[in-house]
């Protein structure tokens, strides 16, 4: 697998806390990669130390296979583009002032601002000060920026935060275009797993600073185990049959959870506890959602 | 070359609505105190500007120095753009550059200044030859003191998240200027005070003879020693200030 973004044992520290710890990340080159984390996590700051806008206290990135180092940061990061937490504008100057302004600095002829405010629908806009639009649009416009110069790379945080529903489902949507469009890698961070999902190719899962899981979404579903959930009218009899004939249960809150079993094997143990007189009350099979993976994987609650 | 152009277009002729106006105040009032003056007085026209100039630029530049550099600073603070620029450009260059527009500004508006004055003195009907030497003195003093200043103000402007205070440091740097001029012109005493650097580049001051009841400008010796402790004073600020920056969390 070829990457686009590779991190090595990156770390992070703000005072005695780490705010990223031993980072491995590798971001497989043209796919989404969803960067999933609880606020504060340590999203935000990983993205910047992918940029260089905050020094490392250890570890090491690379970008398209070159290793980033003080001295060759801004030739590296000449294939990248980045959105970082709130979009970067002068409120003063228009739309298309702030995306003159990006360009001659990364020496991009002119002619690409009118396809990347056609990319991100902002032509009729464009003469508009920025400062009269709205966070939709100028989150819109920071997307603009940060595709100025065709990146091979993109950096995306955060970019739906603040908008409103019609803002967040246009944003996923040229998201979601860009790898064919622009044949780019997209690394998008989000705390909003049904986000994720229906963005990301790829994920990976920070918690407190620490990777803890990374892989295709598939991967992560296959975390999810099904099992079965019983209610009857006198649980405690119902566990010690099932835990007679060797069927693993534990009682939880009024219901008994059972491993996956057969059709055959779960129609047996169901006739036997009718004979044994255990009213069966309600039987359903349960397999864990991306939420409750998140949640076992991190221990925080997430929103969705 | 690219980036100062950015940055001159980041800029948009704010820089200029700052100091145009004063320009213009600065013009209008010497212009309105000479030419209230008898037509003795008018011989040393360009003289006693010279000590008009001080006073003023030491009244008026301060404060609209604290404005430049906060609004230089706020450019990017209030759009949140350094973390964006950081990744397209080194960020020595962002500084350097915009130190370098306010440079060129200021350089603009002491030049004009001097011209202005030239430009009144016609217009008066003033003989007096127009001393360059002298203005050279005056303007390149007071253009060398506006860097520092305008440094210093950066400085707070960095470290202060309130643009209120620098500015209110500017205001007060403005009343130190207004009353510099009212103690002796070569004692050494305003060394203390950045704001009254202005005074190193005085040409003449001004003496009024109680009982003659005449005013004279006696010339005073260049102040080779203000010059080197402006200078180094200048350099230590732009140090300073640069690491400042440079260390600035983005």
């Amino acid at each position: 697998m070829k990457t686009a973004i590779e991190t090595a044992a990156l770390t992070k520290r703000y005072g005695a806390a780490n705010a990223v710890d031993s980072l491995d990340m590798e971001v497989p080159e043209g796919s989404i990669y969803g960067f999933l984390g609880p606020n504060g996590a340590g999203k935000t700051t990983t993205m910047k130390l992918i940029l260089g806008l905050v020094k490392p206290d250890k570890g090491t990135v690379e970008v398209g296979g070159v290793a980033v180092t003080a001295k060759n940061r801004l030739s590296v990061l000449r294939q990248t583009g980045s959105l970082i937490e709130s979009p970067s504008y002068y409120g003063h100057l228009t739309g298309r002032e702030n995306l003159q302004i990006i360009s001659m600095l990364k020496d991009v002829p002119q002619s690409e601002i009118d396809e990347v405010l056609h990319t991100v629908r902002m032509e009729n806009q464009q003469h508009k000060k920025v400062s009269h639009y709205s966070l939709g649009m100028k989150q819109r416009l920071g997307l603009a920026c940060a595709l100025l110069g065709r990146p091979k790379v993109l950096l995306l945080d955060e970019p739906t935060n603040g908008l409103d529903p019609a803002g967040i489902q246009e944003m996923r949507e040229l998201i979601r275009s860009l790898p064919g469009k622009y044949e780019m890698t997209v690394l998008v961070s989000s705390h909003l797993l049904s986000e994720i999902e229906q963005m990301a190719t790829y994920t990976g899962i920070i918690n407190r600073g620490r990777m803890i899981f990374q892989g295709e979404l598939e991967e992560l579903r296959m975390h999810s185990q099904k099992h079965l959930l019983l209610r009857t009218q006198d649980n405690d009899s119902a566990e010690r049959l099932l835990k007679e004939r060797q069927v693993p249960c534990r009682n939880q809150a009024g219901v008994l959870a059972l491993p996956e079993l057969s059709d055959e094997r779960t129609a047996g143990l169901i006739a036997l506890l009718v004979r044994e007189g255990v009213g069966i009350l309600r039987i359903e099979e349960q397999q864990k959602n991306l939420e409750d993976i998140f949640l076992s994987l991190t221990g925080r609650q997430v929103s969705l | 070359m690219r980036a100062f152009l950015c940055e001159c277009k980041k800029v948009k002729g704010k820089l200029l609505a700052v100091l145009l106006p004063v320009l213009f105040f600065i013009l209008l009032w010497a212009g309105w105190i000479d030419s209230s003056r008898d037509a003795a007085a008018l011989r040393d026209f360009y003289t006693s500007s010279t000590i008009d100039l001080l006073e003023l630029n030491g009244i008026f530049l301060p404060v609209s120095l604290a404005v430049i550099a906060s609004r230089l600073m706020d450019l990017e603070t209030k759009g949140n753009t350094l973390k964006l620029l950081c990744t397209v450009q080194p960020k020595s260059s962002i500084f350097l550059h915009k130190l370098l527009l306010a440079a060129l500004h200021l350089f603009f508006f002491f030049a004009l200044e001097a011209a202005g004055i030239r430009a009144l003195g016609a217009a008066l009907g003033v003989t007096q030859p127009f001393p360059a030497l002298d203005y050279l003195r005056l303007e390149g003093v007071a253009f060398l003191t506006s860097l520092l200043i305008l440094l210093l103000q950066f400085f707070l402007s960095l470290r202060l998240e309130n643009q209120l205070y620098p500015l209110f440091v500017g205001l007060v740097g403005s009343f130190v200027g207004l009353f510099s001029m009212l103690l002796p012109m070569d004692n050494r005493w305003h060394y203390f005070l950045p704001w009254t650097y202005f005074l190193i580049g005085a040409p003449v001051k001004m003496d009024f003879n109680e009982a003659t009841q005449k005013v004279s400008f006696p010339r005073l010796p260049f102040d080779t020693r203000g010059l080197l402790i402006l200078l180094a004073f200048t350099a230590v600020a732009f140090l300073a200030v640069r690491r400042a920056f440079l260390k600035k969390e983005v």
